[in-house]
C-alpha cells in the first residue's frame, strides 16, 4: 500500500469528521427499522416462550389463541421447511423448541396476528404442556456434572506443573466475573418479506447480514441467493446482534413463509432480555508459581463460561479468552483450560471483547493476588511481568509480541495521570479517613486484533461512480453508531481526493457485497476500509490510463487533488472526469476484497499466529468506596489508548469513553441474577442496571497515543478501536480493590468478583477487617 | 395496549362513584407511572381508568394549623418546588423526590407510590415516620387512615373496594422537629430502594423528646419500628442509643433475597442507614 | 384494527405548534399516538416502561416519558418532539451543539437526550457539568456518549 499523503479537503482520512448520521440523529429523521410504516398488508409476530427453564414439550394448545381476534396463524417446528437450526458456529440450535425446552425464555412458536399487541396476547393466551425436569443453572452445578457444550479446550506452555512446584512462592485463588446484558436501546427487530419465487428479503437489525442470509436459507430451505438481507443502521449492537439477530430474522422469515405476507418480529424489553444471551460470566481457578519478587513461573488456570443451553458463539468466545489469559503478561510455562459450561439459561454470545476482558480479568485478579500476597505494590508486579526481551515476547500460544508498546504506554499514563503523587494523597488520604477509603487501580492492555479463525478475516466492497462525478459506496459492515460507515467513506474520499459529501453511504445488504463476515472483533475498518480502498484503487487506476491516454500525459502526471484531476497540462473536476470517462465507456464500477494476511491458528494445538496485530492502551482509575455500606463511586479515570494513526480521532475518542463507560458497567453496576427456577430478574432497566450520566467519572482524562503508526500495513496504519478500551475499565476493579485493601495495609488479598457491586464491596471490607484483624 | 375506558372527573365525589360503578375494574390513575407499566406487563387489565388529575383536592397543597395537607395525586416535581412544604418536612420531600427519574418525577406522586404498595416505595418510609394521615373516600364516605396501615403486602393495599386516598396530612409539631430519609440503591437514581430508612425526632434541650422510625424494603410492607424509637426517645442521641436503635431496625427486618440484595446484607444496611439518618434528622432538629 | 366495543375518545391537541384532532383508544400512550397515528418516528421506543428516556418529549414545557403517559391526558395540552425543533434546515442551536460536540454514537437515545436537555434547561437546572450530568441521568445511552453529551448541554446552555 502506498503512503498516504493528507489533505487539507473537508473528511480527510485522519481528520475529526462527524458521524455520517450526525445530523439526521439530532433531527430525529435516522430511520431505524422500526421507525418506517412497513409494506402493504404486514402482519406483526409475537413469540410464545417457555415458562420454565427445562423440561419435555409434550403438547402445543393454540386453540384458544388461534380463535382471538386478528390472528392469522401459529408456526412451530413442524412448520419449519428447512433445518430447523440456528447455530452459527456448532449444530443442532433449533430456532423453535421440538421435543425439549432448554430454558426459560425459550421460543416454543410464533403467534402471527395483524397488530402486535393482538400478537402478543395471542402468545400469551398459548398452552404449553411441559413436563419439568431439573435444570442446571449455574456454572459450578455445570462444572459438577461436567455438563459443557462444547469439548474442553487446552492450551499448554511448557512444563507448568514442575515450574510451579518448583518456584519459591505459590497461590492458589478463584475469582469470578458476571455475564452483561447488551441493554441496545433498539431492540431486536426484523422485516422478512416474501418475494417471488419463494425468495426472501429481510430487513433487520444485525450486525452479521450474511449469517442471517444463511439461516433464513437453511430454515427455509433456500439457496442463499434467494434471500437477501438489508440493515441501514442498528441502535446499538454491541456483540448482541450477530447470532441473536440471525435468531430473530429468522423466526419473521418462517412467519413470512407461513402466511405468505410481510412480518415484522420486534421483542419488547422483557422477551428481548429474557430471550436472548449475553456476555458470559466466567469462573477462574488458579495455582500460579512465582518468585519473591513476584515474577512468574508457572500458571496453572481454569476457565469456565456459562454457555446456556446451546453452543452459540461459547467456543470462539472461550479461545479468545484463553489467548487473553496473558494480557501484558509474560507466562513462561503455562496450562489454561476452557470450559464452555451448559446450563438451562439464555444461550450466550458476542458481546465487545468476546472473551478478552474475562481472560484478561482474570490474570489481573491472579498478578494482584501475588503482589498483595508478597506485600508489594500491585503495579511494580504488573510491570515486573510484562512483556519484554531475551526470549520474554512470546505468548502461551506461540505468537511473538512484535510491536510490545506496553513500557512506553505505562510509562505515559504514569506521568499524565500523576501516579506517584496520588498514591501517597491517598494513602494519606486514607489513614485520617475511617469510613470512606480511596483506591487506586491500574490496567495495562494488550488486545489481539483478528477474528481467531482466519477464514472470517475477509472483507468486501463496492464502490460505483456515476457519470456525475457522484459516489456511491457499499461494503460488508453495518453500521451500528461506531462510525465505521464514516470512516470507510473517508477512505474512499482520500482514494480520490474529493471531500467527504460526494460520497453516498448505502445500506449494507448482502446482495451487493456478498460472502461477508460479522462487524465484529473490532476488525470492520480493517476489513472493510482495505475493501473499500482496493475497489476505488480499481477505479481510478482506470481513470489515470484514461486521462493519460485522453490527454497525452504519462500515467505519473494524472494526478488527483482537492476534487480535481491534473493530467499534464490539463486540469478538471472530479466531476468532469468521470461524465468524460462515461463518455468514453470506461467502467467506473468496481468491487474491492481483502483478506487479512500472515494470520493462523490450529483450534487442535491452540497454536498459531491469530492475531495481526496488537492494540496497547493502559488506564488509572480512582474510587472512593464507603466501608459501612459498600456503595463506590469513581472520581476519576486517566485512559490512554493506541489506535495507531487513527482515521477519525473524534470517533475514536467517542470509542474509547464508550467502550469505558461500558466496561464500568460490567465490574461494577451491571448484575444479571435467576432465581432457583432460572427466570432471569433482571429483565428490564429497573432491575438491570447499565451506567448512567452521574455514573463517568467527573474527571475523565481520554487520550488517543501519538505519533504511533500501525506497524503492520493496514488501512492507513491505523489500528482497530472497537472492543481494546473496555478492557480499560479493569482499572475500576483493580481500585475497588486498592481501596478494600487498604483496610488490611496492603498486605492481604482482596476477594472481590465482578461485577463489584456495594453488596460485594461491602462484604469484601468486612472479610478484610476480619483477616487483617488476623494477622 | 387494551381494552378500557377512560374518564377524567372534576370531583372526589364523581371519582368514587365511577370506581363504584366499575365494580372493581376500575384504577386510579394520576401520573401513570406505575399503571401504564402495570398494564403493558399484563399485571393489571382495568376495565375502566379513573384519571384524578382534574380533581382540585387531589393536586393542591394546603396549610391548616399547622398540619400539611398534600393532595394523593400531587407529582414529585411540584413538592420539590414547595418552599414551605421543603422546609417543614425535608425528609419527606426528598423521598417523594426519589420516585423515579427526572421525567417520571414530572408526573408520579405520593399517592400513587402509596397504592402501588411495592415494599420498596420511598415515599411511604418517610411518610410514615412523619406519622402521616392519609384521607380516604369510598362508597361509604371519608375516613382518615394512618399510612402505614395502607399496604397490606407486595401489590396489595388495606383500601376496601371503590376507595381511593385523596391526601396525606402531615400533622403539626412542635419547634424542634426534624426529618430525614436516607435509601441505598445498587446505582443510580432511578433503581428501587434496597432498604429504606426515614426518620423524625424532636430535640429539646439535647434531648429526643419523640421519634419515629420506618424501615422499607426490609420486609412485605413498609415498617414502623417501634423499638428502634423506644431507643431514640429520653436519650442525647448517645452512641449507645443510637446503637440500640440500629439494632432494633436490624432485628425487624424480615427481608428477602432476590435480585437486589440478600437478606444479611439489607439487614446490615439497616443498621447503618438509621444511624446517618438520625443524624441528620438530629441536624435538622437542631436548627429548626 | 378496530373492534366496535372498544371505546374511542377525541381527542385535541398541539404538537409542535400544530392542533391536531384526533380519535383514540383511551389505553393508547402518547408515544404510539406520535409514532404509529401521526407517523412523527422521531420520539424512540427504548424500553416501553418508562427507564429508558428514549421516548422523552416537553408537554407544556416540561420533559416526561411519553411511553408512561396515555395520550388522552394530553387534552389541550402543547406537546413538543425532536421533530419541532429545527426550523426547516437550520437545526435548533441545541441539536448543533449535539453535532459539534460528538454527542451521539448509535442515535437512538439522542432525540430523547435533546428534549430531556430542553426540559432540564427550562426547569432552570443546567447549572454546571456536574448539574446537568445528575439531571440527564433519566435518559440511558448505552453507547457511553455521556461526555459529550453532557458538553454539548453545557455548551448550549452556556453553563
Amino acid at each position: 500500500m502506498s503512503a498516504a499523503t493528507l489533505s487539507p479537503r473537508h473528511g480527510a482520512v485522519s481528520s475529526s469528521v462527524r458521524h455520517d448520521s450526525a445530523l439526521k440523529h439530532t433531527t430525529g429523521e435516522a430511520i431505524y427499522l422500526d421507525d418506517q410504516a412497513g409494506p402493504p398488508g404486514m402482519l406483526h409476530a409475537a413469540l410464545v416462550t417457555s415458562p420454565v427453564a427445562h423440561g419435555r414439550l409434550k403438547g402445543i394448545d393454540a386453540a384458544a389463541a388461534l380463535a382471538m381476534p386478528g390472528v392469522v396463524a401459529m408456526i412451530t417446528a413442524a412448520d419449519i421447511p428447512g433445518v430447523n437450526d440456528v447455530a452459527p458456529v456448532g449444530k443442532d440450535e433449533p430456532a423453535l423448541a421440538t421435543d425439549k425446552v432448554e430454558y426459560l425464555g425459550h421460543p416454543v412458536a410464533i403467534v402471527v396476528a395483524a397488530t402486535r399487541d393482538r400478537a402478543v396476547h395471542a402468545a400469551e393466551a398459548v398452552r404449553l404442556n411441559i413436563e419439568e425436569l431439573p435444570p442446571v443453572l449455574t456454572i459450578e452445578a455445570a462444572l459438577a456434572n461436567e455438563s459443557v457444550v462444547w469439548p474442553v479446550m487446552e492450551m499448554k506452555r511448557g512444563d507448568w506443573a514442575a515450574a510451579i512446584a518448583g518456584a519459591p512462592q505459590r497461590l492458589t485463588g478463584q475469582v469470578k466475573v458476571g455475564g452483561q446484558e447488551h441493554f441496545y436501546l433498539e431492540g431486536q427487530i426484523a422485516l422478512a418479506i416474501p418475494g417471488e419465487d419463494g425468495d426472501m428479503r429481510l430487513v433487520a437489525s444485525t450486525q452479521h447480514p450474511t449469517e442471517v442470509q444463511h439461516i433464513v436459507s437453511r430454515l427455509l430451505g433456500l439457496p442463499y441467493n434467494a434471500v437477501t438481507t438489508e440493515v441501514r443502521r442498528l441502535g446499538g449492537g454491541f456483540g448482541g446482534k450477530e447470532s441473536q439477530a440471525s435468531l430473530v430474522a429468522g423466526l419473521a422469515a418462517l412467519a413470512a413463509r407461513k402466511t405468505a405476507k410481510p412480518v415484522k418480529l420486534r421483542l419488547d424489553r422483557a422477551t428481548d432480555m429474557r430471550v436472548t444471551g449475553k456476555r458470559h460470566d466466567f469462573l477462574a481457578r488458579y495455582e500460579v508459581g512465582f518468585d519473591d519478587e513476584g515474577r512468574i513461573r508457572g500458571l496453572d488456570i481454569l476457565l469456565a463460561s456459562r454457555a446456556g443451553w446451546s453452543a452459540d458463539h461459547s467456543p470462539p468466545v472461550m479461545t479468545r479468552a484463553l489467548c487473553h489469559i496473558d494480557n501484558a503478561y509474560y507466562l513462561p510455562a503455562t496450562r489454561a483450560r476452557g470450559f464452555c459450561c451448559k446450563t438451562n439459561t439464555q444461550s450466550n454470545t458476542a458481546f465487545r471483547g468476546f472473551g478478552g476482558p474475562q481472560g484478561a480479568a482474570a490474570i489481573e485478579a491472579v498478578v494482584e493476588h501475588i503482589a498483595r500476597h508478597l506485600g508489594r505494590d500491585p503495579l511494580a508486579v504488573r510491570q515486573l511481568n510484562y512483556y519484554g526481551d531475551g526470549g520474554r515476547d512470546v505468548t502461551p500460544y506461540g505468537q511473538r509480541v512484535f510491536d510490545n508498546l506496553l513500557p512506553r504506554v505505562t510509562q505515559e499514563m504514569l506521568a499524565s495521570s500523576d501516579w506517584t503523587a496520588r498514591r501517597a494523597a491517598i494513602d494519606a488520604f486514607n489513614a485520617s479517613s475511617p469510613v470512606v477509603k480511596r483506591g487506586l487501580g491500574f490496567m495495562p492492555l494488550k488486545f489481539g486484533v483478528s477474528f481467531n479463525l482466519p477464514t472470517l478475516n475477509q472483507g468486501g466492497a463496492l464502490v460505483h461512480i456515476y457519470a456525475d462525478g457522484s459516489i456511491r459506496l457499499n461494503h460488508g459492515g453495518t453500521e451500528m453508531g461506531q462510525g465505521l460507515h464514516t470512516k470507510v467513506a473517508q477512505v474512499v474520499a482520500d482514494v480520490f481526493k474529493v471531500d467527504l459529501d460526494r460520497i453516498k453511504i448505502t445500506a449494507t445488504t448482502t446482495a451487493e457485497v456478498p460472502n461477508t463476515s460479522a462487524t465484529a472483533a473490532s476488525t470492520g475498518s480493517d476489513l472493510n476500509g482495505m475493501a473499500a480502498f482496493a475497489a476505488a484503487n480499481t477505479i481510478k487506476e482506470r481513470l489515470i490510463g484514461f486521462a493519460a491516454a485522453h490527454f497525452g500525459a504519462a500515467l505519473d502526471q494524472v494526478v488527483f487533488q482537492d476534487n480535481q484531476v491534473r493530467a499534464g497540462n490539463h486540469v478538471l473536476d472530479f466531476g468532469e472526469l468521470a461524465h468524460l470517462a462515461w463518455f468514453h465507456r470506461i467502467s467506473l464500477s468496481a468491487t474491492g476484497f481483502y483478506r487479512t494476511p500472515d494470520i493462523s491458528w490450529d483450534p487442535q494445538s491452540m497454536t498459531g499466529e491469530p492475531f495481526y496485530y496488537f492494540s496497547y492502551g493502559a488506564a488509572v482509575a480512582e474510587v472512593a468506596i464507603d466501608t459501612l455500606t459498600g456503595e463506590h463511586k469513581v472520581l476519576r479515570a486517566d485512559l490512554l489508548q493506541d489506535c495507531g494513526r487513527s482515521l477519525n480521532p473524534a470517533i475514536d475518542l467517542g470509542q474509547i469513553e464508550g467502550a469505558f463507560v461500558q466496561g464500568m458497567g460490567w465490574v461494577t453496576c451491571e448484575e444479571l441474577w435467576w432465581d432457583a427456577q432460572g427466570r432471569l430478574r433482571t429483565d428490564g432497566p429497573s432491575t438491570y442496571k447499565i451506567p448512567g450520566s452521574r455514573d463517568v467519572p467527573p474527571i475523565f482524562n481520554v487520550r488517543i497515543l501519538e505519533n504511533s503508526p500501525n506497524p503492520r500495513p493496514t488501512i492507513y496504519r491505523s489500528k482497530a478501536i472497537g472492543e481494546p478500551p473496555l478492557l480499560l475499565a479493569i482499572a475500576v476493579w483493580s481500585a475497588l480493590r486498592d481501596a478494600v485493601a487498604s483496610l488490611g495495609d496492603h498486605r492481604v488479598p482482596v476477594s472481590l468478583d465482578a461485577p463489584a457491586t456495594p453488596e460485594r464491596v461491602l462484604f469484601a471490607c468486612e472479610d478484610m477487617k476480619r483477616r487483617a484483624a488476623l494477622r | 395496549m387494551m381494552e378500557a375506558q377512560y374518564r377524567a372527573p372534576g370531583s372526589v365525589d364523581e371519582a368514587v362513584a365511577l370506581m363504584a360503578g366499575a365494580g372493581g375494574k376500575g384504577r386510579v390513575l394520576a401520573g401513570g407511572t406505575d399503571l401504564l407499566v402495570q398494564m403493558r406487563a399484563g399485571m393489571v387489565a382495568p376495565g375502566l381508568i379513573v384519571d384524578v388529575k382534574r380533581i382540585a383536592e387531589m393536586t393542591a397543597i394546603s396549610q391548616i394549623a399547622g398540619a400539611w395537607r398534600v393532595g394523593a395525586a400531587v407529582t414529585g416535581a411540584e413538592i420539590h418546588d414547595h418552599a414551605g412544604l421543603k422546609k417543614a418536612w425535608p425528609g419527606v420531600v426528598e423521598a417523594i423526590n426519589l420516585i423515579g427519574s427526572k421525567q417520571v418525577q414530572g408526573r408520579a406522586s405520593a399517592g400513587g407510590n402509596l397504592c402501588n404498595a411495592s415494599p420498596a416505595a420511598d415515599s411511604v418510609p418517610a411518610l410514615v415516620a412523619a406519622g402521616a394521615i392519609a384521607t380516604v373516600q369510598g362508597p361509604n364516605g371519608r375516613r382518615e387512615v394512618p399510612v402505614e396501615q395502607i399496604p397490606a403486602g407486595p401489590g396489595k393495599t388495606s383500601l376496601k373496594p371503590g376507595e381511593i386516598v385523596v391526601s396525606f396530612t402531615l400533622p403539626a409539631r412542635p419547634a424542634g422537629s426534624g426529618d430525614a430519609y436516607l435509601r441505598l440503591i445498587p446505582r443510580t437514581e432511578m433503581d428501587i430502594a434496597v432498604v429504606g430508612c426515614g426518620v423524625n425526632l424532636t430535640m429539646k434541650d439535647g434531648t429526643c423528646t419523640a421519634a419515629r422510625v420506618a424501615l422499607g424494603a426490609v420486609a412485605p410492607t413498609v415498617l414502623l419500628v417501634e423499638g428502634a424509637a423506644k431507643a431514640l426517645v429520653g436519650s442525647k442521641l448517645d452512641d449507645k442509643a443510637i446503637e440500640a436503635a440500629a439494632a432494633a431496625c436490624r432485628a425487624a427486618c424480615k427481608p428477602i433475597d432476590d435480585k437486589r440484595g440478600t437478606i444479611v446484607y439489607r439487614t446490615k444496611i439497616a443498621g447503618v442507614l438509621l444511624k446517618r439518618a438520625v443524624a441528620i434528622a438530629a441536624e435538622r432538629a437542631r436548627s429548626n | 384494527m378496530t373492534d366496535s366495543s372498544r371505546q374511542r375518545v377525541a381527542l385535541a391537541l398541539a404538537i409542535n405548534g400544530r392542533r391536531h384532532r384526533v380519535t383514540i383508544e383511551p389505553s393508547t400512550t402518547l408515544l404510539d399516538l406520535l409514532r404509529d397515528e401521526l407517523g412523527l418516528f422521531g420520539t424512540k421506543k427504548g424500553c416501553d416502561m418508562g427507564a429508558c428516556g428514549a421516548c422523552t418529549v416537553l408537554v407544556d414545557g416540561r420533559r416526561i416519558n411519553a411511553c408512561l403517559a396515555l395520550a388522552v391526558m394530553q387534552e389541550g395540552r402543547d406537546v413538543q418532539t425532536i421533530e419541532g425543533l429545527a426550523e426547516g434546515e437550520a437545526l435548533h442551536p441545541l441539536q448543533q451543539a449535539f453535532v459539534e460536540h460528538d454527542a451521539l454514537q448509535c442515535g437512538y437515545c439522542t432525540p430523547g437526550q435533546i428534549m430531556s436537555a430542553l426540559g432540564l434547561i427550562g426547569e432552570g437546572r443546567a447549572t454546571d457539568a456536574a448539574g446537568i450530568a445528575e439531571q440527564m441521568s433519566g435518559n440511558l445511552c448505552r453507547c457511553g456518549a455521556h461526555p459529550n453529551i453532557v458538553a454539548a448541554i453545557a455548551a448550549y446552555a452556556g453553563a
